[in-house]
């Protein structure tokens, strides 16, 4: 198994007037292996989405990145490389399917500019949307390529996005909370589709969600982000089995479930942090139980059994 | 309050509440709530999941008062709601609170949190110093503090709104809350930090509350009782624990496998995967058994109540030695030898022997190549019977779109016994041959020109080459003409035929699937995939002239016709009279001419039904043999057959 | 097409308020419409006499019954002032003023969507800054004030313009337009007098500009705020995620989805363009309806009014009704709303 993407250190700063104001991401750390799929799951405002955006180097004019990012055989990649790979190798998926088409051409229109990109025959460009939609269960793929997206339910229309996202075969697909908008029943299924693809055409994943048995679902390794860095990331059966950072306990402590006694699920106190540019130590230690004097530096990332841990008071 | 007291004293009873809706550009009323009946009693809480459009929220707007039914009553505390102004309900109003989704929005965002809160006191006429006593409490039991009192709602956190509408609806001393997807715009921790509270209020003031969410979760978590509702009605209604381990109805067994289950995703999908490939070894011994997985199919039902088969003991299977072109096989080396997936024997209708390979399980489907050929003989046999497709009418007779081809000379009952002439190459290694081109027609293969897009398309370009009912002429267009034919009669997709004349009388076991071309037609040469056992069940049906499961399933007379065989006049070509000397074919099925009167279905790569009604045996075998037709290995098959037959 | 026949007939049914309206405020503003005919001179016999043959002594909802009648059968009433039939005289100037709008539409449309389009390309910077000047002095300034100054300027001063009038008055000498459809311009191209043409387009010039300065900057604002509106929805960053160049986002994929807003606010300042032309046709004394109209609002011509207000009703409902038709081509939910 070959590293499709690997992310070091990655931090984002956003400026106004030449000054930092906001440095939301402050040290992502992620890899993926091709085939593989790698969930990111975290909170509101914790960097999630931010992470794909940088990932695909489409930050805002305001914005500006550093770290590492290596992809493929390409090696250390540009903003600008970028640009090149951007529906070629890599693909993306998005949460709101009704808004992610535009409302005034056909899905067939919309997906042949990306197809036209791979520069093959008109002709076999119909060919290959065909069995493309097809291929993500959406069986009138006639129809639904004559169809505008305000004639599609939700759930076709993310199955049409997955087909727009595999026109190109790519490495990587990121899928930013695909089923978020959709309902339980339709999302699932659409994850199940997503996997069975998945492992048709063996592409690498990127999966982000709040949702965290979703995460666990779909993904084979995880990353729980909090205030823009990886505070523990791991095999996902480890992680959830045997988390280890305390957000990522408070986390699987606050999902509701019937077997969890009424009224006694872990509530986390607080809010995540709304600016992340003056903060010191440890960002999550204002939360934490455990927080002491040890926690106003910088827990590193440590290897901690199959998972990499960032706490102070995480110990081997 | 003693618990069985409380439990046994309703505080809001719905009965018989409809509430419908004109539709724009529709003439009848869209029916969002239908006819739903419930009892909420005190100090409870139930809630009601269902997915967007169910009628939930509007079924929660009807018991509060919010909306006016189109037809049932509600009463609260034993009064009704109905039929009076607001003036003279506001009593009864102040027992309902109402906590809804967006916290943000629900709050005026030019108001403070104090008047926010003290909104529905003040409309209640209460003095400034009741107020300030009542805030000031209500602010503490929700977790906010005194001087979060001047903020505006933009100035607060999602988790922390919220508090404030808690707070704002349980300020009159409510009694029923509705909490209407409390916590699905909140983070997961800030949602454990509400249902906490939530519970906590419950408690503490004997709270009863209507929870609405599509969040089965949330909704198991702090409910006594769960409704399931879809298309304005309850699905199911019980307690949390029975709903949710012991679900009756199919919808609530389905959103509870999304929370709990594992996704299915089809697995060791072999990394050269492709279309042109597939069917050839290796890549067949994976894609036999998976085809749904990346072709679109049909399923073909069960029955409701499967058919118990009777086990029986065989004596002398395992050590059974098989004579075949001059080489002595043992059980195990024959079935090895020929890649063998599964086989199963039935013995005078009961299970004498079954074994499985390559992964596959007693439930597992495996492709039945041609074998669906027969079972599409057998479906005609009831059409013919009732009248409905006369077999000696032309296939154009009944599908106009075939007129110009060769069925629109050819009959029903000639492209039954494959005795239409026509131009055709059955060769299944060439990729050019029309057989290839029926593989790309049915999606089978990579299709990347226009042509041969379909079934629709392809077969109405073949042409006559002969006279018909002259010779013997395998041909596996015939049958997907065929099948054509019996959608258009009786028009309904093929899979939904198989289904009612025979997976359900026959007591079948598992769901079977069919495969479609692009534009949905099943692909009737060779596209049923079923399991082992429903498909000897299928055999034993033969076996039995049609009868089983306590019904006449297929015309007695039309088994006889099968096993009778082909009239001597149709010439049959070599490699069918070199191994069955009196061989023919009839209605789909292949009949050996023997003492024995065995008949038989069989599919390239080795997928057999044999039946030998001497002997009262069937015996199914599906394989992945790396070569579509091999005249070696069909011996060997036809001597396996034989020999364990011949056992008693 | 049930939509389309909805459409139709709500039209109508506002062409019969708007005649119902005028009609009625005719009859209330404190002037007897027969005085205005036979002049202040006549005596109270005279003019009760006039009020019979005028029909004048009938109740209001009967004299609007005839009304009606008569203006379906093409009898317009006469205008007090000129004495001639209304319906001719507005037949004769129709044309001018139509030719007179559709280039101010036309200015107002090429300018002001490619303005704002470059605008919205160069947010923030000088180009956006200067072509916001622009389109606020459009909005702001008065037409008549405008054409003054725009006289001024380019007739007087520089004399690259004519300063009034449809043509050269000699034109009617050297180079007299022969009528086809009745529009001199089109006329003149369609016979192949280029010598008219061209003289009438240097006229046109400076009277279709002052027209279409209020309809330039409103779409030029327009079509800036759409875009950048367009720009920031989440198709566009799909667009952008797989890869589709900035060119085909922007032109091909955003300028359309910005195109409805735009062509609405076309249809509705169709609206302004109509009583534009009063205040423009005078200060170029533009032989049109809208010098006509003055005219006939300052000698209380009332039938004139009610033919003119009727015409602008039409021209108002055919124009809105045209632009639904091109919405629906370009955004496929329209007939859906």
């Amino acid at each position: 198994m070959s590293t499709v993407l690997k992310v070091s250190n990655l931090e984002v700063d956003f400026l106004a007037q030449g000054t930092v104001v906001n440095t939301p991401l402050r040290g992502i750390y992620i890899e993926i292996a091709s085939g593989q799929t790698l969930g990111i799951v975290g909170e509101t405002g914790c960097g999630k989405t931010l992470t794909a955006t940088s990932i695909m180097g489409l930050l805002p004019s305001s914005a500006v990145q550093r770290g590492i990012i290596e992809f493929a055989e390409h090696g250390q990649v540009s903003v600008a490389d970028m640009a090149e790979l951007r529906g070629s190798e890599i693909s993306m998926i998005f949460q709101n399917p009704q808004s992610a088409f535009n409302p005034i051409f056909t899905i067939g229109a919309q997906l042949h500019m990306v197809a036209q990109r791979r520069k093959i025959a008109r002709d076999e460009i119909d060919q290959l949307l065909l069995a493309r939609l097809h291929s993500v269960g959406l069986n009138d793929a006639t129809r639904v390529l004559n169809s505008y997206p305000h004639e599609l339910s939700g759930g076709m229309l993310q199955r049409c996005m997955i087909a727009m996202a595999l026109i190109a075969t790519p490495k990587l697909l990121i899928a930013d909370e695909p089923t978020t908008a959709l309902d339980a029943t339709i999302g699932h299924q659409v994850l199940a589709l997503i996997r069975t693809l998945q492992q048709r055409e063996g592409f690498a994943m990127l999966f982000i969600s709040h949702d965290v048995s979703a995460v666990a679902k779909v993904s084979d390794v995880m990353a729980v982000v909090y205030a823009g860095r990886v505070v523990e990331s791991g095999p996902t059966a480890h992680v959830m089995s045997n988390p280890q950072h305390p957000y990522t306990k408070g986390l699987l402590g606050a999902i509701p479930n019937a077997k969890k006694p009424r009224g006694q699920l872990v509530a986390i106190a607080g809010n995540v942090p709304s600016s992340l540019k003056d903060v010191v130590g440890c960002s999550f230690a204002d939360r934490c139980a455990l927080a002491d004097a040890q926690c106003s530096t910088e827990p590193p990332l440590v290897h901690i059994g199959e998972a990499v841990v960032a706490c102070a008071k995480v110990r081997a | 309050m003693r618990e069985g007291e409380s439990m046994n004293k309703p505080v809001m009873q719905i009965s018989h509440v409809s509430k419908k809706f004109n539709v724009r550009g529709n003439k009848d009323l869209f029916t969002a709530v239908d006819d739903i009946s419930i009892e909420l009693y005190e100090g409870e809480v139930l809630g009601v999941v269902g997915e967007s459009g169910s009628g939930k929220s509007t079924l929660a707007r009807c018991a509060f008062g919010i909306a006016a039914p189109t037809s049932g009553t509600i009463s609260i505390l034993g009064q009704s709601l109905a039929g009076k102004s607001r003036k003279n309900t506001r009593e009864l109003r102040s027992n309902l609170g109402f906590v809804f989704q967006d916290p943000a929005g629900s709050i005026n965002p030019r108001m403070s949190v104090f008047d926010a809160i003290s909104e529905p006191l003040k409309l209640r006429g209460d003095s400034a110093e009741e107020i300030n006593k009542r805030v000031s409490f209500l602010i503490d039991r929700v977790g906010l503090s005194a001087n979060q009192l001047t903020r505006k709602s933009h100035e607060l956190s999602g988790g922390q709104c919220q508090r404030v509408a808690i707070a704002r609806a349980l300020a009159t001393n409510p009694k029923i809350v509705l909490l209407d997807e409390p916590t699905s715009s909140l983070d997961l921790s800030v949602q454990a930090q509400i249902l906490n509270l939530l519970e906590e209020l419950r408690r503490d003031f004997n709270l009863t509350y209507f929870m609405i969410s599509h969040n089965l979760d949330v909704v198991a978590h702090l409910s006594d009782r769960v409704a399931v509702m879809k298309d304005g009605k309850f699905v199911e209604v019980g307690t949390s624990s029975d709903v949710l381990t012991k679900p009756q109805h199919p919808f609530t067994k389905e959103l509870i496998s999304v929370y709990s289950q594992d996704l299915e995703v089809s697995s060791n999908r072999p990394a050269n995967f492709n279309l042109d490939d597939w069917q050839d070894g290796p890549l067949n011994k994976w894609a036999f058994q998976n085809i749904s997985s990346f072709l679109p199919v049909q399923e073909i039902a069960p029955a409701e109540k499967p058919l118990h088969v009777a086990n029986a003991a065989l004596q002398g299977l395992e050590t059974l030695s098989i004579e075949s072109m001059g080489k002595t096989y043992s059980l195990s080396n024959l079935l090895k030898e020929t890649d063998t997936d599964a086989i199963v024997v039935f013995k005078n209708g009961e299970l004498a022997y079954e074994k499985y390979f390559n992964g596959m399980q007693e439930g597992s489907l495996h492709l039945l190549q041609s074998v669906s050929k027969s079972i599409l003989g057998a479906l005609y046999s009831t059409m013919i019977e009732k009248g409905v497709i006369d077999p000696e009418k032309t296939l154009a007779h009944y599908v106009p779109e075939l007129s110009t081809s060769v069925y629109g000379q050819a009959t029903i009952a000639q492209a039954l016994d494959m005795s239409v002439a026509l131009q055709f190459s059955e060769d299944y290694t060439d990729p050019n041959s029309e057989m290839a081109r029926l593989d790309r027609a049915c999606g089978w293969r990579n299709n990347f020109t226009n042509q041969d897009s379909g079934l629709q398309n392809f077969l109405p370009t073949l042409v006559a080459n002969g006279e018909h009912g002259k010779f013997f002429q395998y041909c596996s267009a015939n049958t997907d003409a065929l099948a054509w034919v019996i959608s258009r009669v009786t028009g309904k997709p093929y899979a939904h035929l198989i289904e009612e004349v025979l997976w359900k009388p026959l007591g079948a076991r598992i769901a079977a699937t069919v495969t479609l071309d692009d534009h949905g037609l099943a692909v009737g040469n060779g596209g049923i995939s079923c399991t082992a056992r429903d498909l000897a069940l299928f055999g034993q049906l033969v076996l039995d002239q049609g009868f089983i499961n306590g019904h006449q399933v297929l015309p007695k007379s039309w088994v006889e016709q099968t096993i009778n065989g082909a009239s001597k006049d149709v010439v049959v070509p070599a490699y069918l009279s070199s191994l069955h000397p009196a061989g023919s074919y009839k209605n789909q099925w292949w009949i050996t001419g023997s003492p024995a009167r065995e008949i038989y279905a069989v599919g390239i790569y080795g997928q057999y039904i044999w039946i030998d009604p001497s002997t009262r045996t069937v015996i199914v075998k599906f394989s992945s043999i790396p070569i579509p037709v091999d005249p070696t290995h069909s011996r060997m098959h036809v001597s396996l057959f034989r020999a364990i037959s011949a056992l008693q | 097409m049930k939509i389309l026949r909805n459409r139709l007939s709500s039209a109508l049914l506002v062409l019969f308020g708007a005649s119902f309206i005028t009609f009625t405020l005719a009859r209330v503003i404190p002037s007897d419409p027969s005085l205005a005919y036979i002049g202040p001179k006549a005596t109270a016999a005279e003019a009760a006499k006039l009020r019979i043959t005028l029909g004048l002594d009938q109740p209001i909802p009967v004299q609007y019954v005839k009304y009606l009648a008569q203006t379906f059968q093409g009898n317009w009433g006469y205008s007090l002032s000129t004495k001639q039939p209304i319906l001719q005289e507005i037949r004769d100037r129709l044309p001018a003023t139509l030719e007179l709008i559709f280039f101010a539409m036309s200015f107002a449309l090429i300018f002001g969507v490619a303005l704002g389009v470059y605008a919205a390309k160069y947010r923030g910077k000088f180009q956006d800054s200067l072509i916001r000047i622009l389109a606020i002095a459009g909005v702001s300034m008065p037409a008549f004030w405008l054409g003054l100054l725009l006289q001024m300027l380019f007739a007087g001063r520089l004399t690259w313009f004519p300063a009034t009038g449809q043509f050269d008055i000699e034109l009617k000498y050297d180079h007299p337009i022969t009528k086809v459809t009745g529009f001199p311009l089109f006329d003149s191209m369609i016979t192949g007098n280029y010598h008219a043409t061209f003289n009438g387009l240097h006229h046109m010039i400076l009277p279709a500009l002052t027209l279409s300065a209020y309809s330039f900057g409103l779409l030029s604002r327009m079509a800036r705020a759409n875009l950048l509106e367009v720009m920031s929805q989440d198709y566009v960053k799909v667009a952008r995620a797989y890869g589709l160049s900035e060119r085909l986002i922007f032109f091909k994929l955003a300028l359309r989805n910005a195109l409805p807003p735009i062509v609405t606010v076309t249809g509705l300042s169709a609206a302004y363009l109509i009583t534009g032309t009063f205040f423009v046709e005078q200060v170029y004394n533009w032989p049109g309806i809208g010098s006509f109209a003055v005219n006939a609002l300052l000698s209380i011509d009332y039938p004139a009014i009610m033919g003119i207000t009727l015409v602008a009703a039409i021209g108002y409902l055919l124009t809105n009704f045209i632009v639904d038709l091109i919405q629906s081509k370009i955004d496929p939910r329209v007939w859906m709303k």
